[in-house]
């Protein structure tokens, strides 16, 4: 009763962990992890090519410096709260189906015209709405080319980010007032107006690099899921991406769609760029260049296609990109680059492109054939430990003369025989058939009380010719005629 | 005229054309991918890659050649080098949306991202900082051949000094009626357009549309890294890994020229000719050079990309004008 209730527990057990691995969230998942391990690893053949005696301290780093110190933690968590929002931006637009790579100037945009406002003495709950316009203004430009003149945005997108950039420069450097001392990037807000900071609420007890803006973040995330799961435009939305002349046909207009979801997607961007430049820690302000797209918005495509587009999760991969480039910045001591982060980045975005491919053919072709070579080697040593303490209890042979006492073979894998004055019903698995050894014996196993073919007992394992039984098997079939 | 405008002009001239040999070169790759099915982001990436291979290239024998290597086989083997990583960079971006069915977009972002770093990497770890420039060896002049270099003092030593410096020039001339050729004559041509026609009819005919398609691709990575090699020549300062979104601009190039080599050899000499004048805007006398706002040259860094949506507005719409005649066409006929 008891190896019953035992044999119960565990196919329950493995009914659940084979519905949870099949499951669309595990395979995702899992994709997710694979590609940022390819990432971390081809980041490491690099390392190892350029200094191999210091590699494996900076793998080290990259695992586990960032939860060295309080500061380092409160850094990572500080500057995922942007990428959140970026990836959110780009997540957002896919979900239509749209591919929003204006991510980088919707986030410059949204950083300059916080900046702007912080430094003119409004308040943060102000200037992060502000962003939010500024951020869906540069954001529907792209929208409205679409649906006017049919233009791609992944054209049009980039164009959009490159004249962002240029424009900002060139404002800022026309207004020496929002600019530091040496006019290489804008004024500390901190020092200006302590109103325009996101507050901390007393976590800056813990460590000064802690603000709220983390929970803007989750909560904005938390809020788009809800958004796209359950409002009315969500669902056109997702209508819309599913297949788009239908749901035209249906009534949803498209140009709406693509209009209010760029427009949605720019102003979480524009938000992105905020909650950066308005933490407490901003020790620096927005770097005036012409020539380089702020990092974030590139990160944060990263994130969301490792997140599989989805919001929530988005918070997640965010906090673990964020670690990986904190994490890293310890690199310059060992003597490399801080690009390796980049690098690394780079990867993990390129292997999360196809990961839910590459982590099924690393199951099915790598790891399931080691595991079936592997769980083989298990059951020669168990024979083996058989034999040491059993003497001798291989599996019997039904030869050609035992095979006299087959009684009915229903087909060719279901065999009843007479066996030691008892008859028993046999299940073929042809699956373990040694075909290799010329004589076509196949070894079957037969054990009336369980079905469970799976559970091994050397036993319950037979030799019979394969030739004898298939003669029998179509010989009943004949006769059926 | 005077000698020294006679001499601007003929530098204006000049980088003119090592700035449209890149963009031609570029988008030509681009056009070669485009016709195989993949709009290809990873243009950009594709460009930095290619200089930097080709910059690391020449720093390799910058020792040989002051040893008496001949100079003119090691640019040579820079330029092939950028091509070959080139188009192992577009087989890479190829092999997801074709072979594994994944998301090329990612995989161009991924490609994008990857190319910068991998040149600051190498730069840091080869030489200590995050910028390097062309060794004077990689430029081809009278000493190449055992010549002496003379101080520029003509028109036309500020046009070909700094023009036909490099193996690209000549390349893209070269590439212009070849991919003509392989695009309208040859039997790999025909094979993409009948692909692009109905893949699958196409494969019902049985042509093996992966490897053609493949074919393209590896062609047009190939030509795209040497463009992201002519584009060093180019640059007035050292190169940092980046290049500015003229990548993307290529990308916008193809396009506009809705992948045709005509259209796409006119769109980037007109793209290449709007950043010359921004880049010479100061010293060209009837261009505005907006002294009252500070850094207003950079204006003129705006153009190309402004200029690349307008026209891609236009191009566009009159496509679609064009698709919607055919489609009435088609409905007044069945009716």
């Amino acid at each position: 009763m008891a190896k019953n209730k035992s044999q119960a527990n565990y196919s329950y057990l493995k009914d659940n962990l084979s519905k949870i691995v099949k499951s669309d969230r595990f395979i995702k998942f899992s994709a997710s992890l694979t590609s940022v391990l390819l990432g971390i690893l081809c980041g490491f053949l690099v390392l190892m090519i350029i200094n191999t005696s210091n590699s494996g301290a900076a793998l080290g780093y990259i695992f586990s410096s960032g939860f060295s110190s309080s500061s380092y933690v409160a850094k990572f968590i500080y500057q995922a709260a942007p990428i959140v929002m970026t990836g959110l931006s780009f997540a957002f637009a896919y979900k239509a189906k749209l591919i929003n790579l204006g991510v980088p100037g919707q986030f410059a945009m949204g950083a300059f015209a916080s900046i702007l406002c912080a430094i003119n003495g409004l308040p943060w709950y102000i200037c992060i709405p502000v962003a939010f316009v500024a951020g869906a203004i540069w954001g529907i430009l792209p929208g409205l080319m679409k649906v006017h003149f049919n233009v791609t945005e992944i054209a049009s997108t980039i164009m959009f980010d490159w004249i962002a950039i240029t424009i900002i420069y060139i404002v800022f450097n026309n207004m020496p007032s929002a600019l530091n001392a040496s006019l290489s990037s804008t004024a500390d807000i901190a020092s200006t107006n302590l109103n325009g900071i996101i507050p901390s609420l007393g976590l800056d007890q813990w460590n000064s690099n802690f603000s709220i803006a983390i929970f803007i973040a989750i909560a904005i995330a938390i809020f788009i899921h809800w958004f796209i799961c359950k409002t009315k435009l969500g669902y056109e939305i997702r209508a819309y991406a599913s297949n788009a002349s239908v749901s035209k046909a249906v009534g949803i207009s498209d140009k709406r769609i693509i209009l209010s979801t760029f427009l949605i997607a720019g102003g979480l961007a524009g938000i992105g760029g905020a909650l950066l430049y308005l933490s407490p820690c901003a020790s620096s302000g927005y770097e005036l260049t012409y020539t380089l797209l702020p990092n974030e918005g590139i990160i944060g495509i990263a994130v969301s296609i490792l997140a599989f587009n989805n919001p929530i999760v988005c918070v997640i991969t965010a906090l673990v990109f964020s670690y990986i480039s904190v994490s890293s910045t310890n690199l310059i001591s060992l003597g490399y680059s801080s690009a390796n982060v980049t690098f690394i980045i780079g990867f993990i975005i390129y292997f999360g492109s196809f990961g839910v491919i590459l982590n099924k053919w690393i199951r099915y072709n790598y790891l399931t054939k080691k595991l079936k070579v592997l769980s083989k080697k298990i059951i020669k040593f168990k024979d083996w430990l058989f034999e040491v303490f059993k003497g001798n209890s291989k599996p019997k042979n039904i030869s050609n003369a035992y095979a006299d006492s087959i009684i009915e073979v229903a087909n060719s894998n279901v065999v009843t025989f007479h066996k030691e004055e008892e008859i028993s019903t046999v299940f073929i698995d042809y699956s373990d058939a040694k075909k290799d050894k010329g004589k076509e014996r196949i070894a079957i196993k037969f054990s009336p009380e369980s079905e469970d073919l799976e559970d091994y007992n050397p036993d319950h394992y037979a030799n019979v010719d394969i030739p004898q039984l298939k003669r029998r098997s179509s010989k009943k079939k004949e006769g059926d005629k | 005229m005077s000698t020294s405008t006679l001499i601007l002009v003929g530098q204006i001239l000049a980088s003119f054309i090592a700035l449209s040999v890149s963009f031609i070169l570029v988008s030509f790759g681009g056009m070669f991918n485009r016709r195989a099915g993949l709009s290809n982001i990873a243009l950009e990436g594709i460009m930095i890659l290619g200089a930097t291979s080709g910059i690391f290239v020449t720093y390799a024998f910058s020792s040989a050649v002051a040893a008496g290597f001949p100079s003119l086989i090691a640019i040579f083997i820079a330029v092939l080098t950028s091509g070959i990583i080139g188009s192992l960079f577009a087989l890479l971006n190829a092999g997801v949306g074709i072979t594994f069915k994944g998301n090329q977009y990612a995989a161009g972002i991924g490609i994008n991202i990857l190319g910068p770093a991998l040149f600051i990497i190498l730069a840091y770890y080869l030489i200590g900082a995050d910028e390097m420039s062309l060794p004077s060896f990689a430029s081809i002049t009278a000493e190449t051949f055992g010549g002496v270099t003379q101080s520029i003092s003509s028109f036309w030593d500020a046009f070909l000094l700094t023009s036909f410096n490099n193996l690209a020039t000549i390349i893209a001339l070269i590439l212009i009626p070849i991919s003509y050729f392989i695009l309208n004559k040859s039997r790999l041509g025909f094979r993409l357009s009948a692909y692009k026609d109905n893949p699958e009819s196409a494969r019902t005919l049985g042509l093996q549309i992966k490897t053609i398609r493949l074919t393209s691709i590896s062609i047009g990575g190939f030509i795209a890294g040497i463009g992201g090699f002519s584009f060093l020549y180019g640059l007035s300062s050292a190169f940092n890994g980046q290049i500015y979104g003229y990548g993307f601009l290529a990308l916008s190039i193809v396009l506009i020229g809705s992948s045709k080599p005509g259209r796409i050899l006119v769109t980037s000499l007109l793209f290449a000719g709007i950043i010359t004048l921004g880049n010479y805007a100061l010293e060209i006398f009837w261009l505005p050079n907006f002294g009252g706002i500070a850094e207003g040259d950079k204006i003129y860094n705006l153009l190309p990309y402004v200029l690349a949506l307008v026209v891609l507005a236009f191009a566009s719409k009159k496509r679609t004008i064009k698709i919607q005649k055919k489609v009435e066409k088609k409905e007044n006929l069945e009716n």
